[in-house]
């Protein structure tokens, strides 16, 4: 593109090679722009999902610490514990805090798991536990025993950086999912 | 002479174009593809590390069995116990249909067939192909599906020795 001045004198040429500049760099300008959020919002899509896998693995970890199987009873209360998605949220969030960016609310799991409606930047970290997993008791007396697989799920709606100006409806946020599952202790040793 | 030139310039620019907008258009859908192979790996080194934890959470041993189909995960080739199968197909049944020919080993020195040493190392690997021809950046993919491992050792806990 030419960024020659034009003076006096130089002509209907001169003008004529500033004006196709302008044409020019207004085609190619809008195009850059969205090349180079295309681009950022990938990396930081890459970065946040990242680092929501890595939490839910933190999560399911915290959360099997704190489970016991329905034969450990607690003995307080006499009933089997879960692992409770507030424990795993007080030590994750730290880790999803540093990452997502444009996220401003962490609400509390609902009693009925995550919502399937999420506000834009909203994460839940749910946790739940399936009783009904994988058979392990092979001897008695814990013969039929299964394994209770306890899910850390991290999901969220999360908003890009692209200014408002080149927002397509869908790429205004992106919905994030990510869990991880692991199996709870299941015999004393 | 001179009209010539213009036209001449105007094709000159027409057909740089024509040649740096694909290669501009190729490098982005490179990088989201790469991106998105950046993410299977963390998700196939979570399931794997979380899966090779998971070995002493019973007293059933290492790589005692093939793992069952599981909704939206298939594993190709599989030697885990429940504990490990369960574990992996349950963190990667959170990405369904983004891998394909999914192989998962045990093997190490935990309980073997019941009778063996109680300490020891367990190491499970896992390998699968990440099915970016299934995404809408496949055509910036040239060299078909890349493939991504993981490997995650873990020491039996003194709890389990």
């Amino acid at each position: 593109m030419a960024h020659r001045q034009i003076r006096q004198g130089d002509g209907p040429r001169a003008r004529q090679r500033s004006g196709q500049a302008m044409v020019e760099m207004a085609f190619v300008f809008p195009l850059f722009l969205v090349v180079l959020f295309a681009a950022v919002d990938t990396a930081l899509w890459c970065i946040e999902t990242n680092a929501a896998v890595a939490a839910a693995e933190a999560g399911v970890r915290v959360a099997v610490a704190s489970y016991q199987d329905p034969y450990t009873l607690n003995h307080r209360t006499n009933q089997p514990q879960t692992p409770t998605a507030s424990q795993v949220q007080k030590v994750i969030q730290p880790l999803l805090q540093g990452a997502m960016f444009g996220v401003h609310s962490y609400p509390p799991q609902p009693p009925t798991g995550c919502p399937s409606s999420i506000p834009a930047g909203t994460i839940y970290v749910c946790v739940s536990s399936n009783p009904h997993g994988p058979i392990v008791g092979i001897k008695p007396p814990d013969s039929g025993v299964r394994m209770t697989m306890v899910t850390c799920q991290v999901e969220g709606t999360v908003p890009t950086l692209i200014p408002p100006i080149f927002q397509l409806a869908s790429f205004s946020e992106f919905h994030m999912n990510v869990g991880a599952t692991s199996a709870a202790l299941t015999f004393a040793p | 002479m001179r009209r010539r030139s213009t036209a001449s310039q105007g094709g000159q620019a027409v057909l740089e174009t024509a040649i740096l907008l694909p290669i501009l258009f190729w490098m982005i859908g490179g990088f989201v593809a790469l991106m998105l192979q950046v993410q299977a790996q963390q998700e196939i080194d979570t399931a794997t590390t979380l899966a090779t934890e998971a070995t002493f959470q019973n007293d059933l041993g290492v790589g005692t069995g093939t793992c069952p189909a599981t909704a939206g995960v298939t594993l190709f080739s599989s030697l885990a116990n429940p504990a490990e199968c369960a574990t992996f197909s349950g963190t990667m049944q959170f990405y369904p249909h983004f891998f394909s020919h999914v192989i998962f080993l045990c093997a190490g020195n935990y309980l073997n067939g019941r009778s063996g040493s109680l300490t020891g190392n367990v190491t499970c690997n896992a390998s699968g192909q990440v099915l970016i021809s299934a995404t809408p950046v496949s055509w910036a993919q040239f060299f078909g599906n890349p493939t991504v491992r993981a490997e995650a050792t873990s020491q039996t806990p003194p709890i389990r020795q």
